[in-house]
C-alpha cells in the first residue's frame, strides 16, 4: 500500500461571493499519476495556486507528506518538493534557455539536492531536448518548447510532487505526443504528477486516475475509463461530444 | 575568427584605456575645477550604478534613492560638528544609518507587490527633504546647510585619486553580483516574480538583499559627498537628485551596471558644461528621461549591442 503524498482536507477558497473551490478533500498517493478535469471556472488553477501556496485558503489544510503546508510560503513549498508550472507560460524571457533552468538549479544546489548546478543543468535540458537550443533567448522559442522549458524549469527543483496545469494548451498534434513522452518519462521517474487538461485525449492517456471539478466542486473520482462512462460527468462537463468521446 | 570571440578582450582594451586615462588625467589637465567635476562625477557613479543593482537588475522602482545619499551626507555632517565625532565615525555612522533605512523602507515594503515601493520610496525622500529644508532646519541648517566638515584628504588631486578608488571599487562589485548566481536571481524576479517564487527562489530575500546593497553604497557615496565638500544642503536630498538617478541610468542603460556609469559621467559634466541649465536641472533631467524612454529605451549601451548585432548580420551574409 502506497502512502499519500498530498492530502487536502475540506479545503475552500472563496473570492467574495464565489466559491471557486468548495470544501474539496482528496489525496493523491505517491507515484501516482492525478488528472483533474472540469469545464472552465471549475477552480482547476485555484486548486492547484492554494497546493503551491500561490493562494491562502479561506478555510481548510493542505498536507504534503503528513506534514501540514497550508501556512507555508510558495518557494518554502518547492524546497519540500512540490513543482508547478503555468497555464499562461512564464519564462523568464529575456533569460537564455539554460539560465531558465539553471535558477531553480542552484536553489535545488543551495538545499543540498544538487551536487553540480552545470551537470545538473545541461541533464534536465537533455530529458527535455533543449540541450541545443541553450543558448537562445527564451522569448525567441517557439511555443511548443516555452511548455517545455517550463517543465525544465519545475524538473529542476528536483520535485517528488509535479503539477501541470494544462501543459499541452495551444500544442500542435505532433508537439503533444512530443510532451506527453516528456511527461510520461518524468512519471516513470518516480515522481507523483497532477495533470490539469483541456487535451482530453492526452490525459486520459496519461492518467491513472481522474478527479472531475464542477462549481468547485469534485463530482467524480476514479479511473478514466470510470470517469468516461459517469453519467453526473457526462451530462456537466462533457456534454454531447463527450458522449461521443466515452462510445468511442 | 567570429566577432563573439573578439568582443571580449575589446571590452577589457576599453577598460584599461579608460583607466589610464583616469589616473594620468590630474597631471594632463591640470585643472581644479575640472577635477572638481569628475570627483562629482565619480560620486554620481556609485550612485547611480547602486540605483541600477535595485531597480534596472531586480525591477523594483526606486523614486526616491537621494534619501540614503542625502540621510548619510546629514548624518555625517551632524555628527561631525554638532557632535564632534571623529570624521571616520562620521563617516562609518552616516553608512550606517543608509543601511538602517534601507531595513526600515524595505522590510515592509518589499514584502508587498505593486507600487509600494515607488511611492514609499517617493514619500520617504519628499519628507527628508521637508524636514531639512523646514522642520528641522535647527538641525540641518537649511537653506544655509551644515557647514565646516572636516575631511579626510585636504586637496582636489588626493580626493580625485580616493574617489576614483573608491568608485571603481563600487562598480567592480555591483558587476561582479551583477554577473553571478545572485544576479542571475535578481534578473528573474524583475522579469516574473511569481515565475522566481516557483522555481524556488525566495523572493522576498533577494529583493531586500538588493534593496540594502543599493541603500548602503549610495550611502557611501553621500558620505564622501559631505566629507570633499565640507558643507550639505538641501541639494543633497532633493527631488532632482533623486531623478538623477533615473536619468543617468537611462542614458547609459538600465540594468547593466556599466550603463548608468557611463550615464552619470557624461550627463555630470555636460550639466558643468551649461551651468546655465542647472536652474532648469528637473526639467532637463525630466526630458532627458522621457526621449530616453521614447527613442533609445536601452541607453548608450545598446547603441553599442546593436552595432555588433549589424556587423554579425553582415558577416554573416558575407560568410
Amino acid at each position: 500500500m502506497r502512502d499519500d503524498i498530498l492530502r487536502v482536507e475540506r479545503l475552500s477558497k472563496h473570492f467574495r461571493g464565489l466559491k471557486a473551490v468548495d470544501d474539496i478533500t482528496f489525496s493523491v498517493k505517491e507515484r501516482e499519476f492525478l488528472g483533474v478535469i472540469g469545464p472552465n471556472g471549475a477552480g482547476k488553477t485555484t486548486l492547484f495556486n492554494l497546493i503551491t501556496g500561490f493562494l491562502k485558503p479561506t478555510s481548510g489544510s493542505v498536507y504534503f507528506k503528513d506534514r501540514d503546508i497550508t501556512r507555508l510560503k510558495s518557494h518554502e513549498r518547492v524546497k519540500l518538493g512540490i513543482a508547478r508550472t503555468f497555464q499562461v507560460t512564464r519564462p523568464f524571457k529575456k533569460l537564455s534557455v539554460k539560465e531558465n533552468v539553471k535558477i531553480p538549479a542552484i536553489v535545488s544546489h543551495r538545499d543540498g539536492k544538487v551536487d553540480n548546478v552545470e551537470e545538473f543543468t545541461d541533464q534536465i535540458l537533455e530529458m527535455v531536448d533543449l540541450i541545443k537550443k541553450k543558448d537562445l533567448k527564451a522569448e525567441n522559442l517557439p511555443h511548443g518548447e516555452i511548455r517545455k522549458l517550463e517543465i525544465a524549469r519545475a524538473m529542476a527543483t528536483k520535485p517528488e510532487l509535479l503539477l501541470l496545469d494544462e501543459p499541452f494548451s495551444g500544442l500542435t498534434s505532433e508537439e503533444i505526443s512530443a510532451l506527453q513522452d516528456v511527461i510520461a518519462r518524468i512519471h516513470e521517474e518516480g515522481i507523483t504528477v497532477i495533470l490539469i487538461e483541456h487535451v482530453l485525449k492526452a490525459c486520459m492517456a496519461l492518467s491513472e486516475r481522474i478527479i472531475v471539478l464542477n462549481y468547485g466542486k469534485i463530482i467524480a473520482d476514479g479511473s478514466p475509463e470510470e470517469i468516461c462512462m459517469d453519467k453526473q460527468v457526462i451530462e456537466a462537463y462533457l456534454g454531447k461530444r463527450g458522449m461521443e468521446f466515452a462510445a468511442g | 575568427m567570429s566577432i563573439e570571440a573578439l568582443k571580449l578582450p575589446k571590452r577589457y582594451k576599453l577598460v584599461i584605456l579608460y583607466l589610464i586615462i583616469a589616473i594620468l588625467l590630474p597631471f594632463i589637465i591640470p585643472s581644479i575645477y575640472i577635477l572638481h567635476v569628475l570627483i562629482l562625477a565619480h560620486l554620481y557613479v556609485i550612485y547611480a550604478t547602486s540605483w541600477d543593482i535595485l531597480t534596472g537588475y531586480t525591477g523594483q522602482l526606486n523614486l526616491g534613492h537621494a534619501m540614503f545619499f542625502g540621510l548619510s551626507a546629514y548624518v555625517v555632517g551632524i555628527t561631525n560638528t554638532m557632535l564632534n565625532f571623529p570624521l571616520t565615525l562620521s563617516i562609518l555612522i552616516g553608512i550606517a544609518s543608509a543601511f538602517l533605512l534601507s531595513l526600515v523602507v524595505g522590510i515592509p515594503c518589499l514584502r508587498l507587490r505593486g507600487p509600494y515601493l515607488a511611492i514609499t520610496t517617493f514619500s520617504f525622500s519628499w519628507v527628508l527633504f521637508l524636514l531639512a529644508s523646514s522642520a528641522m532646519i535647527w538641525l540641518s541648517g537649511g537653506e544655509e546647510g551644515i557647514r565646516g566638515i572636516n575631511t579626510l584628504l585636504v586637496g582636489t588631486r588626493p580626493n580625485y585619486y580616493l574617489s576614483l578608488f573608491v568608485m571603481l571599487l563600487i562598480v567592480f562589485f555591483l558587476y561582479k553580483i551583477a554577473n553571478s548566481d545572485l544576479g542571475l536571481m535578481l534578473k528573474a524576479i524583475k522579469e516574473d516574480e511569481d515565475a522566481a517564487l516557483a522555481c524556488g527562489v525566495d523572493t522576498t530575500r533577494y529583493k531586500l538583499l538588493a534593496f540594502i546593497i543599493s541603500g548602503t553604497l549610495a550611502g557611501v557615496a553621500g558620505a564622501f559627498y559631505a566629507q570633499y565638500m565640507r558643507i550639505v544642503t538641501t541639494d543633497v536630498v532633493s527631488l532632482e537628485l533623486s531623478a538623477s538617478a533615473i536619468a543617468f541610468s537611462l542614458v547609459g542603460g538600465i540594468g547593466t551596471i556599466i550603463g548608468p556609469a557611463i550615464g552619470a559621467y557624461i550627463l555630470t559634466i555636460l550639466f558643468e558644461g551649461f551651468a546655465w541649465l542647472a536652474d532648469y536641472r528637473v526639467f532637463v533631467y525630466n526630458l532627458i528621461i522621457v526621449l530616453f524612454v521614447l527613442f533609445l529605451p536601452g541607453g548608450i549601451v545598446s547603441l553599442r549591442e546593436s552595432l555588433i548585432e549589424k556587423r554579425r548580420r553582415v558577416s554573416e551574409h558575407e560568410g
